[in-house]
């Protein structure tokens, strides 16, 4: 077959030059050109999988599903060897790896994964080497060669690495806990280090963990929002507030207003950790109030009274959004318009929920006219239901009339029938 | 009774008879007048809500409307009208409109939503839901999901 460039056929003009009997049409031509071309492209790459499967099926069989394999990379990318050769005569090529330690694997990994014109095409980032070297991990290995600490593979897998948004993934939020797990769950490895070995299991007992695994809320936090990842470094006590903060900047900006910053900044008091804890961080609730501050001021009465201020606003507020909250529910049961009670409702729940928020400041003169502004609406809610009520209960009295009503002309026309009766007697 | 009592047995009956008849043919007659009367009140679980006149609504500026117990942000953009549920896919907040911003905002957590309701910033984890929007004889109507 005669191969035609591509280019001299989309120059022609369509249907001038019609191929004569015998002779392939130009389209044709083109394809089968692109065939050949294509099919020499992909010779190397279905050589080396031919090659490398006669021994390693095993690591085939998982690497057809990766990543990798999706971008179109084979065995010789990372491990190279002659793919031509389907013996083990492969290997003595020069070029061939096998990377033995842990430097060499995240080194081998970002000859391709720290190359901007590479990464580019699936916007990955490419500064994930140096990164890590600035993470204990990093520091460990390439500082001191300890071969124990986890390197690409360790997280990501070896040959069946996934994208980080496929479920199955091992850096899926969803599976981060149990893959950062592997190593921080074991006790006997991390007594080496004099690291915890129960930061997980406490991890899957808060409230982060059921809103993740639960609720399956992926933007709650896990392991790495807090610690990084490749960077992976456990914040300072001075660090934790810049931490939390990144999700609860709210908080932390009223924080800032409270008499604990100052204290933060002395090192005398860990921002957010004080009093919610790290690992097993649990939703607050009021009951925070009666844990948390005695810790420190048990001795202060003038302190813990401030706290019962800031603690009986607080109640009061959500014990009146709580009744109002089941006095509309009822009504709605009962069939009642409710729907400018629930809009109120809301706002009282905005209210509360600002209420809640600032309590991070310590102040209580910030925090009643919020607090007085919530009551407000929830006063309006229930005026609006009891007047409801209040229509329903006439409504009903306004039946029981018509009921009387009716039957009084029922008497009536009852004696009229008699008197007419008694009448037409003769 | 006697023959010199002003109303007679009788009579006292037809009077009882007549004033019922009058009152069951008022009751009968109403319900029939005010089904044909212009409706003045909207009732409840409404499918679609009045924000106003598009007249003197200018760009950028937003309000807020009750539709079905829900508050709904209804603004308009240089594009045309948008309306999206007011309550926060945080913790269920009422957002705000923020005209220097041009952004909707969280009072509760500082979430802040771009004008097509996505998430910008703060802890939010899914964009405003969005309502329809129809605009009927100049007014801008909002219908529930």
């Amino acid at each position: 077959m005669k191969l035609t460039p591509p280019c001299s056929i989309s120059l022609e003009p369509r249907g001038e030059k019609r191929p004569s009997a015998g002779q392939a049409p130009p389209s044709l031509v083109f394809v089968g050109a692109l065939a050949a071309l294509i099919g020499l492209a992909v010779v190397p790459a279905r050589a080396a999988e031919v090659s490398c499967l006669g021994c390693h099926e095993e690591q085939q069989k998982l690497f057809v599903a990766s990543a990798h394999a999706q971008a179109g990379l084979s065995c010789p990318d990372c491990h190279g060897g002659d793919p031509r050769v389907a013996s083990e005569s492969a290997h003595n090529v020069p070029g061939f790896k096998r990377p033995d330690t842990k430097q060499e694997i995240a080194e081998s990994c970002a000859r391709c994964h720290s190359d901007v014109r590479r990464m580019n095409p699936y916007g990955l980032p490419t500064d994930q080497l140096e990164r890590y070297k600035t993470s204990k991990h990093g520091e460990q290995l390439f500082g001191h060669g300890d071969q124990k600490v986890a390197t690409c593979t360790d997280c990501h897998g070896v040959h069946d690495i996934l994208k980080v948004r496929a479920p199955q993934s091992r850096t899926h939020p969803t599976h981060i806990p149990q893959t950062c797990g592997r190593c921080h769950s074991d006790a006997k490895l991390m007594s080496q280090y004099q690291l915890p070995a129960d930061g997980v299991a406490k991890y899957l007992t808060s409230y982060h963990a059921q809103l993740l695994l639960e609720k399956g809320d992926l933007s709650a936090p896990t392991c790495i929002t807090c610690h990084g990842n490749h960077g992976a470094v456990p914040p300072g006590a001075k660090e934790v507030g810049q931490v939390c903060g990144k999700c609860h900047g709210r908080q932390r900006e009223l924080f800032e207003q409270s008499p604990h910053a100052q204290a933060a900044t002395t090192g005398t008091f860990s921002e957010c950790v004080s009093c919610h804890g790290h690992h097993a961080i649990q939703k607050a609730t009021a009951d925070l109030f009666a844990q948390s501050c005695i810790r420190c001021h048990a001795q202060e009465p003038k302190s813990l009274a401030r706290r019962d201020v800031i603690a009986t606003l607080i109640h009061n507020v959500q014990g009146a959004y709580e009744h109002a909250t089941a006095r509309v529910k009822e009504a709605t049961l009962l069939g009642l318009a409710t729907e400018d009670q629930q809009v109120l409702l809301q706002e009282a729940k905005t209210q509360l929920t600002q209420l809640e928020a600032l309590q991070h400041t310590l102040l209580p003169e910030q925090m009643q006219p919020v607090a007085t502004r919530a009551e407000g609406i929830v006063k309006a809610v229930i005026a609006g239901i009891d007047g409801q009520e209040r229509n329903e209960q006439w409504k009903h009295w306004a039946l029981a009339g018509c009921w009387g009503f009716m039957l009084a002309m029922a008497v009536i026309f009852w004696l009229k029938r008699r008197e007419l009766g008694q009448k037409e007697k003769p | 009774m006697k023959e010199s009592d002003p109303v007679s047995r009788r009579s006292f009956l037809d009077y009882l008879l007549g004033g019922g008849l009058v009152v069951w043919t008022i009751g009968g007659v109403a319900p029939v007048l005010s089904y044909l009367w212009p409706a003045q009140r909207q009732g409840p679980g409404a499918q679609a809500v009045s924000a106003g006149k598009t007249e003197g609504w200018e760009a950028w500026q937003a309000k807020m409307v009750a539709i079905n117990g829900q508050p709904a942000l209804v603004l308009r953009t240089a594009q045309g009208f948008r309306a999206f549920s007011a309550v926060c896919t945080h913790l269920g907040c009422i957002v705000q409109w923020n005209v220097q911003r041009r952004q909707i905002a969280c009072p509760c957590h500082a979430g802040f939503f771009d004008p097509n309701g996505r998430v910008v910033s703060g802890p939010p984890p899914r964009p405003l839901t969005e309502l329809g929007v129809a605009l009927v004889n100049g007014e801008v109507m909002v219908k529930s999901l």
